[in-house]
């Protein structure tokens, strides 16, 4: 489920150029799989990043009410953008860099924190 | 527009607990944070209660009529962070 | 267990002014930071220190450039270690702060603890506020200006104050369109199938694809109260927030608390704040505190001075 839900998938997300901050520096591409497709990413940038940038804005589905969640705090404090990474559930993806080959999943209600070690 | 009724009145995020169960559990006695969270797994969640608390308290104000400023704050436990068993495992008590 | 004589968890403006304070004084100093650079929030609130940098010892500048010169300065202490992508987690007995990075844990025991934890932002609840495309104003800034990703195109700003407007200019610098801004959670609901798509004030509906909520921030000093340090709930100050001394120290002792974490604070204050707490937990004489004290007075604004004298650590409370 790695659609944008309403097909409302927003297009040209990545902000190449920024008065203050200047053109985005060139960086090494590597590529990930999100449920099974491949996406393009930036070296270093945490996974939620990549999949924003590539219109991904669902991260998981809520145990109780199945209800679909994608990033809120941005910063590694609540639990929203969690996601099956590699086999490992619950890795808050808003703070967790992508590395080449990384098999990024959506998760589906409750990972058990005892399996969250691969 | 509609709103689907799966998309209710969160106060806590994380567990999913709805304001009408934070309402309840006020007006069943419960008037401090930890009372709250005990009855209603609010603020349980992996942000410790830092998006919800505040939410909490105000309602403890308004529906239980407890001077906000006058409550405690949730107990605060580790870890302050989501962090990994693997390596909290790395930890030697013995060091 | 590794031991050293300062230990500062944070490294934004604050932390870093606590840790060159300190650092200058020749204690060793450790400072340490969940994310892989120094500057905390000079990376996502990037026009803060445009025209003023503050009291830091640096130009004036976009935060992440200022942020980069501060780094260098760090480097330059011997005296000094700077622990990245390290989060503390945990805050015990005896100033024991437990450290974890990807592969490393340890526990550190420190003669004084500087917590310069930031902020966290406020979020009131309001229908439909957890659709993917609703998030708060600093992950906004943070997948803006740090990640350099565009959350949405048509934007809704939710809150009133000085982050909304800071919000708003950073967002014009996008080149995305601000649709709407309201000031509270009252008559307001987003709604969507699958992710945002419209919000609705009272009878209006709006089209969007994303919307910040920039209601505020809350000091974010859990630490200090796993460490059983009092506190209270201090509206004014933005949350639940320690009590302090007038150097930052916290009812325990050895631990402080400076900057956002103490209540938020404008970029002077929290740097003045930090400096003050450094140099306090490195051991500086009374002249020397007296001096920074009188700087934090001069930058404070009153509502800060007034809010700081309500969470002010009595006598009767300091067992130090």
């Amino acid at each position: 489920m790695t659609d944008s839900g309403d097909s409302t998938a927003i297009r040209g997300r990545r902000l190449n150029e920024h008065e203050l901050l200047g053109p985005l520096p060139d960086v090494e591409p590597v590529e990930i799989t999100v449920d099974g497709q491949p996406f393009s990413a930036r070296s270093g940038e945490p996974i939620a990043a990549a999949l924003m940038a590539n219109g991904i804005d669902i991260c998981r589905a809520m145990p109780e009410s199945g209800e679909s969640r994608g990033v809120f705090c941005g910063v590694g404090r609540c639990s929203d953008c969690l996601m099956i990474v590699d086999g490992v559930l619950n890795v808050r993806t808003c703070v967790t860099p992508v590395t080449e080959g990384m098999r990024v999943e959506t998760q589906h209600g409750l990972g058990q924190w005892e399996d969250s070690q691969p | 527009m509609e709103l689907p009724d799966r998309l209710r009145d969160y106060v806590c995020r994380c567990e999913e607990i709805p304001r009408s169960a934070v309402s309840a559990a006020i007006q069943e006695g419960n008037l401090t944070l930890n009372d709250v969270k005990r009855r209603t797994r609010a603020g349980m969640g992996v942000c410790q209660g830092i998006f919800c608390l505040r939410t909490v308290a105000e309602m403890i104000e308004a529906e239980g009529g407890v001077d906000a400023d006058s409550l405690e704050p949730m107990t605060a436990r580790p870890p302050a962070r989501l962090v990994t068993l693997g390596s909290l495992a790395q930890l030697n008590p013995e060091e | 267990m590794r031991t050293v004589d300062v230990a500062i968890v944070g490294a934004g403006p604050a932390g870093i002014a606590a840790a060159l304070a300190a650092a200058e004084s020749g204690v060793r100093t450790l400072l340490i930071d969940e994310s892989p650079k120094v500057g905390g929030h000079l990376h996502w609130r990037i026009s803060q220190t445009l025209t003023d940098n503050a009291g830091l010892p640096v130009a004036t500048g976009p935060g992440p450039q200022v942020a980069a010169e501060l780094e260098s300065l760090l480097a330059s202490f011997s005296n000094l270690t700077l622990s990245l992508n390290t989060v503390a987690w945990g805050l015990f007995e005896d100033r024991v702060l437990a450290l974890a990075s990807e592969d490393h844990a340890e526990e550190v025991q420190a003669d004084a603890i500087i917590l310069t934890t930031g902020s966290t932002d406020i979020a009131a609840p309001f229908p439909g506020w957890t659709l993917p495309g609703v998030l708060t104003a600093r992950a906004a800034q943070t997948f803006l200006h740090v990640h350099r990703v565009l959350p949405g195109h048509r934007w809704a700003i939710l809150g009133e104050g000085d982050d909304a407007d800071e919000l708003a200019g950073d967002l014009a610098r996008c080149d995305v369109e601000i649709v709407v801004r309201h000031g509270s959670v009252d008559n307001f609901r987003a709604s969507g199938t699958n992710r945002l798509a419209h919000v609705e004030i009272e009878d209006d509906v709006y089209e969007v694809d994303a919307l910040a909520i920039a209601m505020g921030r809350q000091p974010d000093a859990e630490l200090a109260f796993q460490a059983q340090a009092r506190g209270a709930f201090v509206r004014v100050l933005g949350g639940y927030t320690p009590f302090r001394d007038l150097n930052g120290q916290t009812s325990e002792v050895g631990v402080y608390v400076a900057g956002d974490a103490a209540g938020i604070a404008t970029l002077p204050e929290l740097v003045a704040e930090g400096q003050l707490a450094g140099k306090a937990a490195a051991g500086a004489g009374d002249a020397e505190l007296t001096r920074a004290q009188g700087l934090l007075n001069t930058v404070a604004n009153r509502r800060r001075r007034e809010a700081i004298e309500r969470s002010r650590l009595t006598d009767s409370l300091n067992p130090s």
